[in-house]
């Protein structure tokens, strides 16, 4: 049971952080960079942004609805036949913390579903659709359409001449944003984040540590799905366009791995009281494995950062296919491997809400 | 990359079956009145358990049994309405003896605790 209630866990965080983090992706990493983006490469995003976003949702209610059901067991201490009764389901709904914040958290999965719906449907009017919301640069010519053949063609009299660009209004895409924020940052109350000696604190650096990880792993994902689909694309301006995402995901990244190490740290020092603690405790031992795992994807992103993306931006320019195609493996290699360690970090999470922090068990 | 990535799936398989032999605990007593082991002189009228944690009232409870086993307790435990940590039941005129108080926690963060201990009222 301990098995699946981690692995319930982590399915379900991992899901809330990439709806999340495609907001956040969407926003400052492929939806800033817009105007510098040719068409195809928009709708494209539009593409996987739609589908991510179409599987992560309902991944979320069904995690989420298994998550209460193990909990009501847990709690009834009967088993799941006598537990999940509407009687027990009732009780842990209206009398307890955890079922008050569950139905908080299905209002918010509920809204966040209804902005994500409006905002893509804006962007995406068909099922196969056209992104309306696309700037034409002048500058990239209808040659760009002919030379994607797994992109759709422009509607007649549209890719012809420049078009306003008709953006998908802030409002819904801020919204989206914001309930699908509220629906990960929740999740701080569900864990740990209101046991220590300073509560409030440690739900808000929690809170701000999850928020943080939906840009940092968790848009590694996106990334990755770019960098593969765009292997399809046959032209050479899509390293242009890959170079704009790279530098843009960097720069994001960079600021969230920093929320991400000072909120740690804080968490940390609540949850597990003293460095001793760390190799006296099951908690300490999940705790360094997850420590560990994220140093190594950091000395990934490092290399991503340091070395390949300025050879990268320099291979973009002088357009020698080669050189930018064996960079580009290697990007998509060390993303690929990040993301690797990324899942393994997320099952560590899932681990760690379930076992007694280490300052507890020492007691 | 496929070494690292068995290397990673290694230690995923390891922490996930290392969780499945865990006990969560998470609410465990801060201190009680009267104190674990201890031998009063005057019979209390309550059992009061303070947790380190905050509680849920719908699945916290104490009973408490007499030498022979039975329930001796008024079935009336609830957790304190100004303190959530603290748990209580009322036991009535205890005669002199010794008692098992047996209690059951669920943590606001859900998981579920349980423990015992013993006290002794001094004969007078």
């Amino acid at each position: 049971m301990t098995t699946f209630f981690v692995l319930v866990r982590a399915i379900h965080m991992a899901a809330c952080l990439m709806v999340f983090g495609m907001c956040v992706f969407d926003r400052f990493v492929v939806g800033g960079a817009l105007d510098e983006l040719a068409p195809p490469v928009q709708a494209l995003w539009s593409r996987i942004a739609a589908r991510l976003h179409f599987i992560c949702l309902p991944t979320i209610l069904l995690s989420g609805a298994a998550w209460f059901a193990l909990v009501v067991i847990a709690m009834s201490g009967l088993s799941p036949v006598e537990a999940l009764r509407p009687h027990f389901i009732g009780i842990v709904l209206d009398q307890t913390q955890f079922g008050a914040l569950w139905k908080v958290r299905g209002g918010l999965w509920l809204v966040a579903l209804i902005f994500i719906f409006v905002k893509t449907k804006d962007r995406v009017p068909g099922r196969r659709g056209f992104p309306v919301g696309w700037v034409y640069s002048p500058t990239i010519s209808r040659s760009w359409w002919a030379s994607t053949p797994t992109l759709q063609a422009p509607p007649p009299g549209m890719g012809d001449a420049p078009k306003t660009r008709r953006a998908v209004p802030a409002l819904r895409a801020v919204s989206a944003m914001a309930f699908s924020a509220a629906l990960l940052a929740s999740l701080a109350w569900s864990g740990h984040g209101s046991v220590g000696d300073w509560p409030s604190m440690h739900l808000a650096t929690d809170a701000i540590h999850v928020l943080a990880s939906a840009g940092w792993p968790a848009g590694l994902l996106p990334l990755l799905i770019i960098l593969l689909v765009m292997r399809r694309i046959d032209s050479p301006e899509k390293w242009l366009a890959i170079a704009i995402i790279v530098r843009r995901f960097s720069a994001m990244s960079l600021i969230c791995v920093a929320l991400l190490i000072l909120t740690g740290i804080i968490n940390s020092w609540i949850l597990v009281g003293s460095i001793p603690n760390l190799w006296h405790t099951a908690y300490g031992w999940a705790l360094l494995v997850k420590i560990v795992m994220f140093v190594v994807m950091l000395a990934i992103g490092a290399i991503n950062l340091l070395v390949l993306k300025p050879r990268f931006d320099r291979a973009a320019i002088t357009e020698n296919a080669d050189f930018i195609e064996s960079h580009a493996r290697r990007l998509r290699r060390n993303v690929a491997l990040e993301l690797a360690l990324g899942t393994g970090l997320m099952i560590a999470v899932g681990l760690l809400g379930l076992l007694p922090p280490a300052f507890q068990a020492i007691e | 990359m496929s070494r690292i990535l068995r290397f990673i799936l290694m230690c995923s398989i390891v922490m996930i079956t290392s969780g499945a032999q865990i006990v969560s605990a998470h609410a465990m007593p801060d201190h009680c009145e009267p104190r674990v082991g201890s031998t009063v002189d005057k019979p209390p009228a309550e059992v009061r358990i303070w947790f380190n944690e905050k509680i849920e009232s719908a699945f916290s409870g104490i009973e408490v049994f007499g030498a022979d086993g039975k329930q001796i307790d008024k079935k009336d435990s609830h957790v304190d309405a100004k303190e959530n940590r603290l748990l209580i039941v009322s036991v009535g005129t205890l005669a002199p003896g010794t008692y098992r108080v047996a209690w059951h926690v669920v943590s606001v963060d859900t998981h579920k605790t349980s423990g015992d201990f013993k006290f002794t009222v001094k004969p007078q």
